[in-house]
């Protein structure tokens, strides 16, 4: 940013009044739909909307290198400068989690992975890969899925290893990924969402990947993909309000790492949910516990609730041939009813599976560890992610 | 070199600098080194040695100038007790950061909750002084009172006057209209 002569606004000054590089900076913290209503507020807020430098002061405020510079820059153009605006938005909108929903395609495959995570990667790129759990112990393995970035047009571009492939929104929450047509005149690799697009897509869904193939593209097709949908993981982190919040990982009853998703509902409650393969009913999501009431037990705690954890198996390493025993500062307890029958089918414990009593036991440290009445061990868990960053990857 | 008061020993028996920085209308404010070198400005001036008998600011009047230098010594006060709870065994410490990071945030928040005039003055002034973390906080300021409103409200909220013509502003609304999809 450079420094102006001015310090200070003049009496009666104006938003439009302030200068060229502070307008940028406030453009770029608005979403496209605030700033495109700002640009038809006054002639001087459409001239910074369309700067060409709009995209460069976003750039910087993400924190990536500056973008492709357009392509004729002795004349600076608003079509493009709005392109690559777009394109830095949407590759925004794709950071984060995602889950992938069950296809006729990933049915068939087994340990077909189910969580994927947005990131960005070196020059701008975006890059998107499958998280899986590792062998070893708490370690993530992750598998490149698609990376998308900028072209010098300013349109998008993304692609599977060598494989064009399009990135659709469907709302906010929605994306597919589904193989991109060979080059028809004027058609842009990424689009967005219309409305005709979005009912084409669901009306077609039964036939892979036809829904955008209805142009004279039938027939071809690039690497025999099918149309992938992902739907948006919001809240992958705990916070102070929501400590059992987010995306885990923890060790289950057979020793193998699992990812766990834990959301809380609108009208109260938590559910936890784990992300299995993709075979079976559940389709790769399956409830592992529902409770209503989220009032946490504060220390000191009964002698009871104590004995009912230092007794407990904490099932923690793979490569363990029997769980070791460890008691961590506990800083609050959930005591967890499950009164439905929303439960782990494949836990070995049995129990009412209409009537679920558990413990959820915060650690001091911000991560849980929980457990059922009627079992003896304790799934400890701890966060996939950190300030957005994977934790434990394996490369 | 600086004009540099050694002000004596502070609570812990160190000693500190400060930096005497004077506004456009002639009023001196004496604030630690640490709090001035926030503004990259007043930093290179110190370290450019310019700033003997005081750093003149003819740009930035005092009532101004008193909340730029209100905000740094804040915040560089919280990122010195940061760093002590860090380098600090105490689990007390350690626990009490994110409490502080909290009021921080309060700070900020309330520093900020000003009237537009004030809050265009305070954007200037960050700027010129480059006070990224302030600048950053005014921005997001004027950007929040933007978030979610019609181009109507809009102009109604910053007192801008509407200087398309019909036409022109039917071609604005096509041209932004990717931003709705």
């Amino acid at each position: 940013m450079g420094s102006s002569p001015a310090a200070e606004a003049r009496p009666g000054t104006a938003l439009e009044d302030l200068p060229e590089d502070a307008l940028l900076s406030i453009f770029a913290l608005l979403a496209p739909a605030d700033a495109a209503a700002a640009a038809c507020a006054s002639r001087r807020l459409a001239s910074v909307a369309s700067s060409p430098v709009l995209p460069v002061a976003l750039a910087l405020r993400l924190g990536l290198p500056p973008p492709p510079r357009p392509l004729s820059p002795s004349a600076p153009c608003p079509a493009a400068a709005r392109r690559l605006l777009r394109s830095l938005h949407r590759l925004c909108r794709l950071l984060g989690f995602w889950r992938r929903l069950p296809s006729s395609h990933s049915a068939y495959q087994s340990h077909a992975p189910s969580l994927a995570a947005f990131e960005w990667g070196p020059r701008a790129t975006l890059a998107a890969s499958f998280l899986s759990p590792s062998p070893h112990g708490f370690a993530v393995s992750k598998t490149p899925f698609v990376t998308l970035s900028i072209a010098e047009s300013g349109d998008t571009v993304a692609a599977i290893g060598d494989v064009p492939v399009c990135v659709n929104f469907v709302g906010n929450n929605h994306i597919v990924v589904e193989a991109a047509a060979a080059e028809d005149e004027g058609e842009e690799m990424v689009s967005g969402s219309p409305p005709e697009e979005i009912y084409a897509h669901f009306a077609n869904r039964r036939s892979p990947g036809a829904g955008r193939r209805r142009r004279g593209r039938q027939g071809r097709r690039w690497g025999g993909m099918e149309a992938e949908h992902f739907v948006r993981i919001a809240d992958a982190e705990p916070t102070e309000a929501r400590p059992l919040q987010g995306l885990w990982k923890g060790i289950c009853e057979n020793r193998t790492l699992e990812f766990y998703l834990v959301t809380y509902g609108d009208i109260g409650g938590v559910t936890c949910r784990r992300f299995s393969d993709t075979r079976g009913q559940n389709s790769g999501y399956s409830p592992v516990f529902w409770t209503t009431d989220t009032t946490f037990l504060e220390p000191p705690f009964s002698e009871q609730e104590l004995v009912n954890y230092s007794s407990r198996d904490h099932i923690r390493d793979v490569a363990s041939s029997h769980a070791g025993t460890e008691n961590r500062v506990i800083s609050r307890i959930l005591c967890m009813h499950s009164s439905y029958d929303v439960v782990d089918p494949h836990l070995s414990t049995p129990f009412d599976a209409r009537n679920v009593e558990g413990r959820i036991w915060l650690y001091e440290d911000g991560t849980f560890g929980f457990g059922f009445v009627g079992s003896n061990s304790i799934i400890e868990l701890r966060n996939v992610s950190s300030a957005s960053c994977i934790l434990d990857t394996l490369h | 070199m600086a004009s540099a008061g050694e002000s004596g020993d502070g609570a812990d028996g160190k000693g500190v600098t400060t930096i005497t920085i004077i506004s456009s209308d002639n009023e001196a404010f004496e604030v630690l080194e640490a709090a001035a070198s926030m503004s990259l400005t007043i930093r290179h001036l110190i370290e450019d040695g310019c700033a003997d008998g005081g750093i003149p600011l003819p740009n930035v009047t005092a009532g101004i100038l008193a909340k730029v230098l209100e905000y740094c010594s804040k915040h560089v006060a919280a990122v010195a007790a940061s760093s002590e709870a860090g380098s600090s065994s105490n689990a007390a410490d350690a626990a009490a950061a994110p409490e502080k990071e909290e009021d921080l945030a309060s700070f900020d928040k309330a520093f900020i909750d000003v009237e537009q005039d004030t809050l265009y003055d305070l954007l200037m002034a960050a700027n010129y002084l480059e006070v990224k973390g302030l600048l950053d906080l005014a921005c997001q300021k004027v950007a929040d009172m933007i978030k979610g409103k019609t181009p109507d409200a809009i102009r109604q909220t910053f007192k801008i006057k509407n200087d398309f013509s019909p036409e022109q502003e039917e071609k604005i609304r096509e041209e932004n209209q990717w931003a709705f999809e």
